[in-house]
């Protein structure tokens, strides 16, 4: 018996010691995430802002991939012809067959692209729907933060409409676990106009903060969806209220830069002729928010002050050679949606 | 009842200093400068009750415990800036270098709680029967989800406790083995799986609103997308095998038959594209993965003559790992790209790692062979002529195929140590057959194309001419880059990767005791030892051990490090 009960207090021992470890044991496995915030903590007026400028961020690309650039250099200049890779030819490689036209489908650059816009469009939608959940954001701020987030939206959707043409399209109201089966659809204009005309009609015409996008940037959005459609008497109309009334987010009344090279010096960021700019600054911490996706594009060895330091990408073509200097320079220069190319 | 605690505070601190380099086209223009430091800490609580009883011929023994792990909490800072006025190692720090900039992070514990007990049953030292069953808690996993209870069991049999064999005098020991267990394993999974988590990111999120040319604003976006069902990865193994001893213990072989079916595997799959990807995607419980093996050990050991000994142990592993199933609509999982450059596919029926591409048939040997052969982007004389798999004609994406595996067919380590009196002579080599790994430092080194003007290879000596053909070690030597020089995976990167290295050889001295007894010494050794002094393979890269990366993503050689050699001498002493 004695063996029992040993045996019977050593099993007592041991339930007591496990009943107590188990009491306390669902918060002992219970471990907070830490340096990131919740859901919950952004769904408020001061949290759907920063998701707002987070938005934004996007605009210059988000994976540190060059295709991503607002500017296109690749998939607008140099498809478009009129600039070449430069370089030499095992230096990016993936950028030669598209110079062909023989985009290849399994360009893993193309998918950085594709993704990068996506990761706009689902930022917009994260804005508008905490948007509509918060209690504390006034009317005009409510007004004025969709309209921004709309036209971020169209703007990464009008993007991969002329990239890809057939796309899956959603908006805020669909389930992140639904998206991917979404089919592909070419017919996206609708939708792309409605977001410009809400941003239209619901942004102000001038804000303090001059990088975010104003009502004539949705009314010239709004004109250049339309002309892709070929649908000309509806951009006549948006485009002479833009060239009549319209003003830069600061305030400067749309007009030409007396003097060219003033467009692209960025001393005089946000001038007259700037309707939609994404914004780039340095001593940012990040590289990502001062046009990185053109650091290849200066001439090799350009030293310790130069920019990028290398590596002869982006050369003017022949193409680029005939046509006349201000169209050169738009080009180029495809930083900015400009009052000039609207005119164009 | 036994209890035991144990703890691990681990901490470090670096120092990084790089030079401006402006030698070639592509320079370093600035000094940089970094620093930082932190500490993590770790704590394992074990309490086990043991109990044992013998009735007749039943020995039974019981084990119960409780286990509680909590691991890796910590914090670290570090700090990085440019150009400082002088680089005199005594000026530079944090602040005096040009735009400085500091991180820092805090990481709460991984916590794991486990309950387990274990019964070992034998009759007679004859038969023996063990089961165990654990349930095993992880705070890496959802509230639903992070208990896993996992039970094992194992039996064997000692034949030579039988009647039958007393006589067989030349057995000394022979033990037939039989068993099937399940093993759960969270290792892999982050912390925070189970959160979809926002943040904020200089590099991804912040803007300058204000439209100024210095500084940005801080915003945020979705950093993390939470998978709170993602649950324990249960590896069932089964396996049976004998343990036999013989001729007065001169020789022992010990073999084993095993198969281990890791089911759930938990692989981080990335996102669609479509659901925005910037966000770290969850790791999902998505298939299942096959490794079968034979283990087969060989020990012998006995005098040669006189004061001399010899021991030789040899271990022999014989490997078959294969994907099995994924979860349906997963093709497969991609590893990561290298200059544009995808060589990895994870995929069904095929092993973890499977490398995938275009299969090369030789290079194209004259314009009449380019026309004559299916149409092939960037085809041309003296590049790479690729097989057309499905036979339409043309080369398209759909032509790539599996074209090796870094998973090795046989892996074997080998000890041979001879003693004569109180000196040993020790030696281990490491072996590996059918592996192949994918060789991409050539990509740097073998054309022109790739970076021209910087430094290249020897075997550009060998590149394609006519007169080489089929023979030529690389494509012809030209300014070009498409899918039919550098620009795909394809198999002329694929090489074997197999070796026999001496790992190490060792000379040693044992003093005898009675010497150093009255130093206070028990024991005490002198030694001298060489690493890796030698490699036999007919890999071309710089060595066929290829750093690994995760296991859905190794054997891609990319210049790596090789191992070096090392001279080490040892003094050992005990009290």
């Amino acid at each position: 018996m004695r063996i029992l009960d040993n045996f019977r207090s050593a099993l007592l021992a041991l339930v007591a010691l496990m009943v107590l470890t188990v009491a306390c044991n669902d918060d002992f496995l219970n471990v907070e995430p830490t340096g990131s915030l919740s859901e919950s903590t952004l769904a408020n007026k001061a949290g759907i802002e920063g998701l707002l400028v987070g938005t934004y961020a996007n605009l210059n690309g988000e994976f540190g991939n060059r295709f991503e650039g607002p500017n296109h250099w690749v998939t607008g200049s140099i498809l478009g012809g009129d600039a070449n890779k430069g370089t030499d030819p095992g230096d990016y490689s993936t950028i030669n067959p598209i110079q062909r036209y023989e985009t290849s489908p399994v360009n893993g650059d193309i998918n950085e692209l594709w993704r990068s816009r996506y990761e706009g469009i689902n930022r917009a939608n994260t804005v508008l729907r905490l948007l509509a959940v918060a209690t504390d954001v006034p009317a005009a701020d409510q007004a004025r933060i969709a309209g921004e987030a709309r036209l971020l939206r169209g703007h990464f959707y009008f993007d991969l409409k002329k990239h890809f043409n057939s796309i899956p399209y959603f908006d805020e109201t669909v389930i992140a676990a639904d998206i991917p089966t979404i089919p592909n659809t070419p017919d996206v204009w609708d939708k792309i106009e409605a977001d410009f005309k809400f941003a239209f009609d619901n942004l102000p015409e001038t804000q303090s903060q001059a990088g975010r996008v104003n009502k004539w940037a949705a009314g010239a959005y709004l004109g250049k969806a339309y002309l892709f459609q070929k649908k000309w008497s509806e951009a006549k109309g948006i485009f002479d209220q833009v060239v009549a009334n319209g003003q830069t987010t600061n305030g400067k009344k749309y007009a030409l830069v007396a003097d060219y090279a003033q467009i692209y010096n960025a001393a005089n960021d946000n001038h007259e002729e700037s309707v939609f700019a994404v914004q780039s600054a340095n001593n940012s911490g990040s590289v990502n928010n001062a046009n990185y996706f053109d650091d290849l594009n200066y001439p090799y060895n350009t030293g310790q002050d130069g920019p990028g330091n290398c590596c002869g990408f982006f050369q003017p073509s022949l193409n680029w050679q005939t046509l006349s200097a201000p169209m050169q320079m738009v080009c180029l220069c495809w930083m900015v949606l400009t009052t000039r190319q609207l005119m164009r | 009842m036994r209890s035991s605690i144990g703890g691990q505070y681990n901490t470090f601190n670096f120092v990084n200093y790089g030079y401006r380099y402006l030698g070639d086209s592509e320079p370093e223009a600035s000094n940089t400068f970094s620093e930082g430091n932190g500490y993590n800490f770790s704590w394992v609580f074990t309490n086990t009750a043991s109990y044992k009883l013998q009735l007749g011929a039943h020995g039974i023994t019981a084990l119960a415990g409780i286990e509680s792990l909590e691991l890796n909490a910590g914090r670290n800072i570090n700090g990085f800036g440019i150009n400082p006025f002088s680089t005199d190692l005594n000026f530079v720090n944090l602040s005096t270098v040009q735009n400085p900039q500091v991180n820092s992070g805090k990481s709460n514990e991984t916590n794991l709680y486990s309950l387990f007990g274990k019964i070992d049953y034998n009759f007679n030292e004859k038969y023996y029967i063990t089961g165990v069953v654990r349930r095993d808690g992880s705070s890496q996993f959802g509230a639903n989800t992070r208990y896993g209870i996992f039970p094992a069991v194992s039996a064997a049999w000692r034949v030579t406790s039988e009647k039958f064999m007393q006589d067989v005098s030349w057995i000394n020991d022979l033990k037939v083995r039989v068993g099937y267990g399940e093993m759960g394993n969270s290792n892999n999974v982050d912390p925070n799986n189970q959160y979809s988590l926002f943040g904020s990111d200089r590099a991804f999120s912040f803007y300058p609103i204000d439209g100024q040319n210095s500084g940005v604003n801080e915003g945020f976006a979705s950093t993390r997308i939470g998978n709170p069902d993602a649950k324990w990865e249960t590896s069932v193994t089964q396996n049976i095998g004998f343990d036999l001893a013989m001729f007065n213990n001169r020789l022992e072989i010990n073999a084993e038959f095993w198969d281990k079916e890791t089911q759930d595997l938990l692989f981080q799959i990335p996102l669609p594209g479509v659901t925005g990807n910037r966000a770290t995607a969850p790791f999902v419980n998505i298939g299942s993965m096959i490794n079968r093996g034979i283990d087969i050990e060989l020990v012998t050991r006995g005098k040669i003559a006189g004061d001399f000994e010899y021991e030789i142990f040899l271990a022999n592993t014989f490997l078959k790992n294969e994907i099995n199933a994924l979860t349906p609509g997963v093709d497969f999982v991609p590893g990561p790209a290298y200059r544009g450059v995808e060589p990895i596919r994870n995929a069904v029926g095929q092993s973890l790692s499977s490398f995938f591409g275009y299969k090369v048939i030789g290079y194209f040997e004259s314009a009449a062979d380019v026309a004559e052969s299916p149409t092939q982007e960037g085809a041309g004389v003296g590049r790479f002529k690729y097989e057309d798999v499905d036979g339409d004609g043309a080369i398209t994406p759909d032509d790539r195929t599996f074209i090796g595996s870094p998973v090795p067919d046989y892996t074997g380590g080998y000890t041979f140590n001879l003693s004569y009196k109180n000196l040993t002579l020790g030696t281990y080599f490491y072996m590996v057959l059918g592996n192949q790994a994918f060789n991409f430092s050539k990509w740097f080194t073998d054309f022109f194309g790739s970076f021209e003007g910087s430094g290249k290879g020897v075997r550009a000596k060998d590149s394609w001419t006519p007169e080489l053909g089929n023979s030529a070690k690389a494509p012809i030597w030209e300014s070009a880059s498409n899918l039919s020089t550098n620009g795909a995976s394809n198999s002329w990167y694929v090489e074997n990767s197999s070796y026999l290295r001496l790992q190490q050889l060792s000379l040693s001295y044992d003093f005898e005791k009675a010497n150093i007894s009255k130093f206070g010494l028990s024991r005490l050794r002198l030694g001298v030892a060489a690493n890796n002094l030698f490699t036999i393979t007919g890999y071309e890269g710089l060595d066929p051990q290829v750093a690994s990366d995760v296991d859905s993503a190794f054997g891609i050689d990319v210049g790596n490090y090789p191992v070096t050699r090392g001279f080490t001498v040892m003094l050992g002493a005990s009290f």
